[in-house]
């Protein structure tokens, strides 16, 4: 009883947090940011190339199972041409509440051919976990074609309706961060970073490429250097979240994990372009860029506060 | 000015708190509900030792080359399905090599057999910019195309 009493003030925080009334240029945004990422991340060939992969090598995850092979060159063309299709009429903010759904769930299974290969593919997990608030929200009161059909846009409106997908968003975000440096620190503690551990990852990266990286063997060949990175990319994963209470902390935050990212595609090659998407998406705050740029106050930098209230 | 939480639709509370609740869910038990997830991402320890698993095709002349997997997307998760194949029934040992043996055989018509290798390594000794040849290389499972012999 006494813990149910003080765990309902914290819930109605964490509820009035999630519901606070925010700006739909900013909801806009997330919808054409995101919407715009997933019809370039569908666009790949990647999916025809496992399109029709021999059934033996089929490793199925979640609904993945329903399919009894590899979805077929046919069906994966269909899912590119509607989710390609639907996302872009999704950022432009026609009919999203039909759209963008409908991308999603081409993105969905798109992703999930990669992921049913015998290991989960993280890259486009991130974008899709972020646009899962925004599929029953109003995202097209700014913005958006929608708005400008209905002769009705209203750019300054502020309202909880726009606020909660935002918000939600942002702890999908930061707390895939946070899990990631969590089960980092889970199955291998302080020698994630303290051991030779980022090392042997880059080495192996390395010799798997057909032309040795040597951004990675620059670092991998300086023990000091993996530890700093390896202890750096802990520190940002884990403080993350910490964006949520301290909108500046994103000053940080945010350029942190870009970097991390862009590290990643330098020294091994994966390509985590979604999340840079997708972190910047969400975290910048693309009202006050508009306004900023409107006024002409070019030389300014954005804010990263988290939803203009007011 | 707006208040908090003034005109959200009586769904709004059920569906953000359903959602949070399988997202932290499925993080904090680590398991993967795709696109859901446990957000393992290069969370294991690495040490200097290594085992890495490698193909190889055999021409009719005997000559072995090895593969390359980026041409071969069917190839995709070869390493974690390698590594399974001592645990599988033999049908479906052959069942796998085979498939595997069908891809590379579609785009080089001269390959007779198919070899999966398990080869040990120790990332730090080095031969300038690889690692040094692996410590052993053993031949674990072989097969030939369909049609092949």
């Amino acid at each position: 009883m006494h813990a149910r009493r003080r765990e309902e003030p914290e819930v109605r925080g964490i509820e009035r947090w999630l519901l606070t009334p925010g700006d739909a240029r900013r909801l806009a945004a997330l919808r054409i940011g995101l919407s715009g990422t997933l019809a370039i991340r569908l666009s790949r060939g990647v999916f025809a190339g496992l399109a029709d992969q021999p059934r033996e090598l089929y490793r199925p995850v979640s609904f993945m199972h329903a399919f009894g092979s590899m979805p077929g060159r046919r069906l994966v063309m269909v899912l590119q041409v509607v989710g390609v299709g639907a996302a872009v009429i999704a950022a432009a903010g026609l009919r999203p509440r039909f759209s963008l759904p409908a991308a999603w769930v081409a993105g969905a299974v798109l992703a999930g051919m990669t992921s049913s290969t015998g290991k989960i593919t993280h890259n486009d997990v991130l974008l899709l976990l972020a646009l899962v608030p925004l599929l029953p929200a109003p995202t097209s009161d700014a913005w958006s074609v929608d708005s400008l059909l209905r002769r009705r846009s209203r750019p300054g409106g502020v309202s909880a309706r726009y606020g909660w997908p935002v918000r939600t968003a942002m702890v999908v975000v930061a707390g895939a961060y946070f899990f990631i440096g969590l089960w980092k620190l889970v199955f291998s503690g302080p020698a994630w970073f303290a051991s030779g551990n980022l090392r042997w990852i880059l080495y192996t990266s390395s010799d798997g490429q057909a032309v040795p990286n040597h951004v990675g063997l620059f670092i991998a060949d300086r023990p000091w250097l993996a530890h700093v990175l390896a202890g750096l990319t802990m520190a940002l994963e884990l403080g993350f979240p910490l964006v949520l209470w301290r909108p500046r902390a994103a000053w940080i935050f945010v350029p942190g994990v870009i970097g991390l990212h862009v590290g990643i595609w330098a020294t091994m090659h994966l390509d985590y372009w979604a999340w840079v998407a997708t972190v910047l998406v969400v975290f910048v705050n693309w009202p006050a860029v508009a306004d900023r740029m409107r006024r002409g106050r070019e030389r300014r930098l954005p804010s990263f506060a988290p939803l203009p209230c007011g | 000015m707006a208040k908090p939480t003034d005109d959200v639709p009586r769904w709004t509370r059920p569906f953000v708190a359903t959602f949070l609740a399988a997202f932290l869910l499925v993080a904090l038990v680590g398991v993967d509900a795709w696109p859901l997830t446990g957000w393992r991402l290069f969370s294991h320890l690495r040490s200097s030792h290594q085992t890495t698993w490698n193909a190889a095709t055999v021409d009719a002349a005997g000559a072995e080359h090895p593969v390359r997997f980026a041409r071969f997307p069917a190839m995709r998760g070869f390493s974690l399905l390698a590594a399974q194949l001592p645990r599988l029934s033999p049908p479906r040992r052959v069942a796998v090599c085979t498939a595997w043996a069908a891809a590379v055989h579609e785009s080089d018509r001269t390959v007779r057999l198919f070899r999966v290798y398990r080869m040990e390594r120790d990332l730090s000794q080095r031969a300038g910019d690889r690692a040094a040849p692996p410590l052993s290389r053993t031949l674990v499972y072989a097969c030939p195309p369909p049609g092949g012999a």
